[in-house]
């Protein structure tokens, strides 16, 4: 089948398919980035409170 | 980098701030829908993200439950970011340089363009043709982002 013998639905379909790849792909990395840096952060923060309680209480 | 200070500045004198810290029962009522906004906003983000890791009414098509939960997720932060701004207005240089306030402010803007860009677009496929580890993504970044966000702005106080 050459690429004059696909028709626009079949066209409309693949674009879509690829579309939703490409959004899978951008979902598991913005979820690896956030999980790591919501780690990063809540640990930096707990860090910081731990210390002031320390300050405070010895 | 965009020089913010300016902003916050004008916020500080303007009406906004004028009524927010002349009238504390006006600042309490709006404090009042910022935390309804935000119940309604948390509780759509965990009913739509447990459906999506098959946690929660596993008897209604997860479609049914993204598609109900994303129109009142809309109306709740819409509602937080008009009551937020007012409530900001009255400590406006106060937030400016406080650190969790900017986290907060990047996970909600990271988070409005991951709901928007990301999680509708994806969701308007087929949920069986949709990637299991793709889905899982979805709930667990969307419930983080948001979770976050509440969480850090409550961080604010004690910071």
């Amino acid at each position: 089948m050459t690429p004059e013998d696909v028709t626009p639905e079949e066209n409309s379909q693949r674009n879509s398919e690829e579309k939703k790849h490409q959004l899978e792909r951008i979902a598991m990395i913005v979820a690896a980035a956030v999980v790591g840096g919501s780690i990063w952060y809540w640990t930096g923060q707990v860090q910081n409170v731990l210390e002031i309680l320390e300050m405070a209480y010895g | 980098m965009i020089e913010t200070l300016p902003f916050f500045e004008w916020l500080d004198t303007s009406w906004l701030a004028t009524l927010s810290k002349s009238y504390g029962g006006v600042f309490a009522v709006v404090q009042m829908f910022h935390l309804l906004a935000m119940a309604l906003l948390g509780g759509m983000v965990l009913l739509g993200d447990l459906r999506l890791l098959n946690l929660l009414l596993r008897d209604v098509p997860s479609e049914v439950v993204i598609d109900n939960t994303h129109r009142w997720f809309g109306i709740g932060l819409a509602m937080a970011l008009v009551s937020g701004i007012f409530m900001a207005s009255a400590v406006s240089l106060k937030l400016y340089y406080n650190e969790s306030f900017w986290a907060k402010m990047t996970c909600l803007a990271v988070g409005i363009v991951f709901v928007y860009a990301v999680r509708r677009p994806l969701l308007r496929f087929d949920h069986s043709s949709i990637n299991p580890w793709a889905m899982r993504s979805l709930a667990i970044t969307s419930m983080l982002l948001w979770f976050t966000v509440a969480a850090s702005g409550r961080w604010i106080g004690f910071s």
